[in-house]
């Protein structure tokens, strides 16, 4: 039974600039220009700019998806800060919000009307769905316009950077890495963790979906090497909602643990795993997990599970972490989930690669950003540049993006590595 | 490897939950002819019914929300029978388009008012026993027992009272039940409440298995139409025998073939029994 597909008929728009907005940028405009005119004398070399508008594209409407809702409001805290403060640019700058349904052709269709519509915006961020990204690149190329995937983790847009860069070049990926480095993280806690964990032998089981073969392929080569005996690995069916007949051969073989992939069957499978009252450990990568309210959803079943993540708010990755978690629970209620802190760097390494620039010309911006080294919420953002694979996406890394590994313990997510972020070490069941 | 006993509780334990499932289909599926395509919402606001009253609203524990489900369940069923399908049920194409975009809706209004994340309920029966040497989840045994009751229930329903005959003989023939004074629409509306209680039902196991959620409908929706095809149309014993069958396939192909074949063979085998025998196991041919 799938879980989270694609359901929605109806394309739901969030316009946060609406014809008083246009009007509104339109009168920014022009008083901007005017008053830059008045001051060029004292400007220096620094170019004339208009007001800058950012473009995300979210899976769905905000309030139908936890990673919507923290896209969103991720850019939106970001808009919100870099207009009050002059810091960095000076410009008035707002969002405008667009769904794509995870439709490829939805999210072709708004992309292009968000970078040649009528007001082009300067910037688009976001993306969750892999098959819209990759729907979408053309038109990213087509427009020159800098966009920064924080939600989609398919290799194959920086792959396409890397085949074609003057064309592709527009395409960064910011404070997420992609999923064959997600494999890469499964393997390196695997290496440092396992043995105190007391996971001698594990079953890998791994949800059949396009998104997890870059993953399953990376730890896989790792795994061969690396000090755990590998009784089980399964790449179960899409769709799978019956964990039963997997759990009882997982205990047939005497597995410490189950190290998972999972994002779409995770809720069954973490439901059951509790409610059955399991053996073995469950933990790796389960999407569901990370989002702080799923405790609660699920009556407590994920006690005791952990899952990678980039970030929670009250773990201090960078000095900006727990700020940044605070002023977002202050402003919308609720924690964030990874999205909205890798949309909200994305939204400060665009203004930050602006300011360096002193331009919003798309290509003294491409060139910035390639420089850049930016200390985001979720570790220092540099991203690959052409000559390496994977080019424009966040470097992996422990002085990069590291990501989390948080169990659940007493109803809260406790990160248990990297050791100089973990606060308490994994408890076993 | 695990056992033979425990390939055999878990096709037992999986199967009576598909048949539970598939019955309150066949019911409508059978007597009208009409494909119900709002009967996977019904599972979802049945399962939604139970949230409410042990997680949401109030919490009057897992048995006491059973009373809500079933009476919700009923009333849904009831008012989407009387209001809308009575109307157009002689004619299926708009009746499928019609139930469609009723449970499209249903999916939606979940969706804006209760959000998309995946909610718990608790389970009817918690814990775990042994049985033969193997664990067995108290749960399962539940869903087993419940099954068959509805399953008896239902059989000695369908042969034993005069209403239950009066289904049998509308679902024979809408034009000869009339002829002998049989009130079809009635019998049709009694249908779809039974249908509604069971699909509520469904729901309330399906929520605590599988967690609640907006679109959770579609796939019991989709199994109970494979089962009720495969079993024959308007056979109770053909759903019975269609989904241990399917059940079966499913834990046999997960133990001894791969897990990653479970969704492919009893589709597979479905294809096979169609070409063999199009009407199903246990089909009877509709008769005007």
């Amino acid at each position: 039974m799938a879980i989270g597909s694609d359901r929605h008929t109806m394309v739901n728009e969030d316009h946060t600039s609406g014809s008083a907005a246009l009007n509104r940028r339109s009168f920014l405009r022009a008083s901007t220009v005017a008053g830059g005119l008045a001051l060029a004398g004292c400007l220096g070399e620094q170019e004339e700019r208009d007001g800058i508008s950012v473009g995300v594209l979210l899976p769905s409407p905000p309030d139908e998806n936890p990673v919507s809702l923290s896209m969103r409001n991720g850019a939106q805290l970001a808009v919100d800060e870099l207009s009050e403060s002059d810091d960095l640019i000076t410009e008035e700058i707002d969002l405008i919000v667009e769904s794509t349904n995870g439709q490829p052709s939805t999210g072709q269709r708004v992309h292009e009307e968000l970078t040649r519509g009528e007001d082009p915006v300067d910037m688009t961020t976001g993306i969750f769905t892999s098959e819209v990204l990759m729907a979408v690149m053309d038109s990213i190329a087509d427009s020159r316009t800098p966009h920064f995937t924080t939600g989609a983790n398919t290799p194959a847009a920086s792959e396409v950077v890397n085949e074609e860069y003057d064309r592709y070049k527009y395409h960064f990926r910011t404070g997420l890495f992609n999923s064959h480095y997600l494999g890469e993280s499964m393997a390196d806690f695997a290496n440092a963790n396992f043995e105190q964990m007391g996971w001698d032998s594990i079953a890998v089981l791994i949800e059949d979906y396009e998104w997890t073969i870059p993953v399953a392929e990376r730890l896989n080569e790792r795994l061969e090497d690396a000090d755990v005996e590998v009784v089980m690995d399964e790449r179960y069916a899409a769709g799978t909602d019956n964990f039963d007949p997997i759990y009882d051969e997982i205990e047939s073989e005497g597995a410490d643990g189950a190290y998972i992939c999972m994002a779409h069957t995770g809720v069954p499978a973490v439901l059951q795993w509790a409610q059955q009252n399991r053996s073995f450990g469950f933990g790796g990568i389960h999407i569901p997990l990370q989002y702080p309210n799923m405790y609660e959803d699920l009556d407590g079943a994920p006690e005791g599970a952990f899952t990678q993540n980039f970030a929670t708010p009250t773990t201090p990755v960078t000095e900006k972490t727990e700020a940044f978690g605070s002023a977002y629970v202050e402003e919308f209620g609720q924690e964030p989930v990874f999205s909205a802190y890798t949309t909200y760097d994305a939204v400060y390494s665009y203004a930050t690669a602006v300011q360096e620039a002193g331009s919003t010309d798309s290509d003294e911006v491409v060139a910035a950003l390639e420089d850049q080294r930016y200390t985001g919420t979720v570790g220092n953002i540099e991203y690959a540049d052409a000559s390496e694979p994977n080019a424009h996406d966040t470097v992996y890394g422990p002085d990069n993006v590291y990501g989390i590994y948080a169990q659940w313990q007493d109803g809260e997510q406790v990160p248990i590595f990297p050791e100089e972020l973990a606060t308490s070490s994994y408890q076993g069941q | 490897m695990v056992s033979v006993i425990n390939i055999v509780i878990n096709s037992i334990t999986i199967s009576a939950l598909y048949a539970l499932i598939a019955i309150g289909f066949t019911l409508i599926f059978g007597v009208g002819g009409v494909l119900n395509l709002t009967y996977g919402a019904v599972i979802t606001i049945g399962a939604y019914v139970v949230y409410a009253f042990t997680r949401g609203f109030v919490d009057i524990g897992i048995v006491g929300a059973i009373i809500p489900a079933l009476i919700v369940g009923a009333v849904v069923s009831g008012v989407l029978y009387n209001w809308f399908i009575r109307h157009i049920q002689d004619e299926p194409i708009v009746v499928m388009i019609l139930t469609l975009l009723i449970a499209l809706v249903v999916e939606e209004l979940f969706a804006v008012g209760a959000g998309s994340r995946e909610r718990a309920i608790p389970l009817l029966w918690e814990g775990q026993l042994s049985v033969l040497g193997q664990t067995v989840q108290q749960n399962d045994i539940a869903v087993f027992v419940l099954s068959w009751l509805v399953i008896i229930g239902i059989f000695l329903f369908i042969n034993r009272t005069t209403t239950g005959q009066a289904i049998v003989a509308t679902s024979m023939s809408t034009k000869g039940a009339a002829l002998v004074g049989i009130n079809t629409t009635r019998i049709n509306l009694y249908t779809w409440i039974i249908s509604g209680m069971l699909a509520a039902i469904a729901g309330l196991f399906l929520g605590s298995k599988y967690g609640v959620y907006p679109g959770m409908g579609l796939n019991p929706l989709i199994l109970a139409f494979t089962i009720v095809v495969l079993g024959g149309i308007g056979s109770i014993r053909g759903s019975v025998v269609g989904a241990y069958l399917i059940g079966t396939l499913e834990v046999l192909t997960a133990s001894l073939v791969s897990h990653s074949l479970t969704q492919v063979i009893p589709l597979v085998v479905l294809v096979v029994v169609l070409i063999v025998k199009p009407e199903g196991l246990f089909g009877r041919p509709h008769t005007e």
